[in-house]
């Protein structure tokens, strides 16, 4: 069932049927070759380096969804940043057992030893959209992406307390920054992230990026040493 | 208390270099050096908020705010033609290698790119991006994306047949979807170097990723009907190249036996 077309000159050829594919083909190159040429060999030496091996200082959280890149939108460049992106740049806690998620956590913070690890979120998220519209809570989810998104359960159910008075989509922009909240609290049930952070050699951040006034909430999550407790620190709004 | 140590090592390099003045060149690279090492260990002014911030101001700057029509469309929804899978490896984001910019890309970054076979109760997180991708955004392309050197296709050659789960629980756990390509390549080229059957595991990886996408029944019926493409990639940043395959999937007329 799988063809492999290694070469080229194939897909040239004006006989063969799917005209489709040979257009496909053309962007794709024409999108790699200006990788390419604009970044890959001025900088060559830096990607040979690269090969080698990749020391990101920085793991990253971040949605799927195609406006929220956070290479894109936090500017990192290639070996800067070890990216995880799902629907909803959702972290479940580790009694949930293992995800596709918390897998790449492990080889981060164990392995590649990252030094940050950010939670970024967005204003205008469609799996958070999901977790508030859902209606049916018995456990007969229709579809995956309600399967997924009520692992933010609990953030709706503090936005919906707080805020049931607002308009559906203000809910949303709420609950979007208490999912974050949530995904952050769950990183430190792994402990082999909490005891790095209480060392100092990991430190957590949460971010909201607003995509409707281009601004970038930030905050950190601190180790409060006298308690052993965590608490936000450090918030700041870039805009 | 610490000032009084400061002030009286820099009162001992000052002496020093009172009478050693061709060292003030070493001595000022030395303090530079000194000063930026410091700056990263206040927690305020850490090195990657720094950088963040760098980043995204300089990203509002030359394309938000040169940008407008296309992000004031882009926050009233999204339409990308392409769902892809990418490895989380730092070195490996869609958005460079393959030019995608905003509102383009669907984009699932995992370990080893990898696309777990349908299933209701796990690995749910693949599946709502899948279904979120074919039937709310209704892509049109589906692109698997695998690369070279990859950490998690290294994991997945050194597994042990039938071993214990080693102290890496969910790693191991997570890259054994893509077992049967393991499989297949320690059959198939046993002849060939560790490194070169990574690398063609890699690339069988990706294949059995595909597979998998055609167990959603949503995918399949979007392949069917030809309103979705699904596609292999695998980028080789050593050499600095690109492949790309296609997913041949097609029903012959049936043959009816009477």
């Amino acid at each position: 069932m799988v063809q492999e077309l290694g070469i080229r000159e194939e897909f040239m050829d004006p006989n063969r049927e799917t005209e489709t594919s040979y257009d496909f083909l053309d962007e794709m190159r024409h999108r790699f070759l200006k990788f390419k040429r604009q970044k890959y060999l001025p900088e060559i030496e830096k990607f040979q380096a690269l090969a080698i091996a990749q020391s990101p200082k920085v793991m990253v959280i971040g949605c799927a969804d195609s406006r929220v890149c956070p290479s894109y939108v936090l500017g990192f460049q290639p070996g800067e940043a070890f990216t995880i992106r799902n629907v909803a740049n959702l972290v479940t806690p580790v009694q949930n057992g293992p995800t596709e998620t918390n897998s790449a956590l492990e080889f981060a913070v164990t392995t590649l030893q990252v030094e940050n690890i950010i939670v970024m979120g967005h204003s205008n998220c469609g799996g958070i959209a999901a977790l508030m519209s859902h209606q049916n809570h018995q456990g007969q989810h229709s579809s995956l992406v309600e399967r997924w998104v009520m692992n933010g359960k609990a953030a709706k159910l503090r936005t919906q307390l707080a805020s049931s008075h607002l308009s559906f989509d203000e809910q949303c922009r709420n609950c979007e920054k208490e999912s974050i909240k949530d995904s952050v609290m769950n990183l430190i049930t792994y402990s082999w992230i909490r005891d790095r952070v209480k060392r100092g050699e990991v430190k957590i951040h949460g971010c909201y990026y607003n995509l409707s006034d281009c601004s970038l909430e930030k905050w950190r999550l601190s180790s409060d040493k006298t308690n052993y407790g965590f608490y936000i620190s450090d918030r700041e709004i870039w805009s | 208390m610490a000032t009084e140590s400061y002030e009286a090592a820099i009162k001992g390099l000052n002496d020093l270099l009172s009478t050693k003045a061709d060292l003030g060149n070493v001595a000022a690279a030395k303090i530079k050096a000194l000063t930026a090492e410091l700056k990263e260990l206040d927690s305020d002014n850490s090195d990657a908020i720094q950088r963040i911030k760098t980043g995204f101001t300089q990203f509002k700057t030359e394309k938000y705010l040169k940008n407008s029509a296309l992000f004031n469309d882009l926050a009233k929804g999204q339409s990308p033609k392409f769902l892809v899978f990418a490895c989380s490896d730092s070195r490996v984001c869609p958005s460079h290698i393959l030019n995608f910019g905003p509102g383009e890309a669907f984009v699932v970054r995992n370990i080893a790119n990898m696309v777990p076979p349908f299933d209701q109760k796990r690995h749910s997180g693949v599946g709502a991006a899948v279904e979120y991708a074919v039937v709310h955004l209704k892509v049109e392309n589906i692109l698997v994306i695998g690369h070279s050197c990859c950490g998690g296709i290294k994991g997945l050659m050194n597994i042990e047949d039938d071993a214990a789960p080693t102290q890496s629980d969910f790693i191991e756990n997570w890259v054994k979807i893509g077992a049967s390509a393991r499989n297949k390549i320690k059959e198939e080229h046993k002849d060939l170097s560790y490194d070169d059957q990574c690398n063609k595991c890699e690339k069988e990886a990706v294949n059995v990723s595909l597979g998998n996408l055609l167990s959603y029944p949503f995918v399949r019926a979007a392949v069917v009907k030809n309103t979705l493409a699904i596609r292999g990639g695998h980028y080789n940043f050593v050499k600095g190249t690109f492949d790309l395959w296609e997913l041949d999937f097609k029903t012959t007329p049936a043959f009816a036996f009477s």
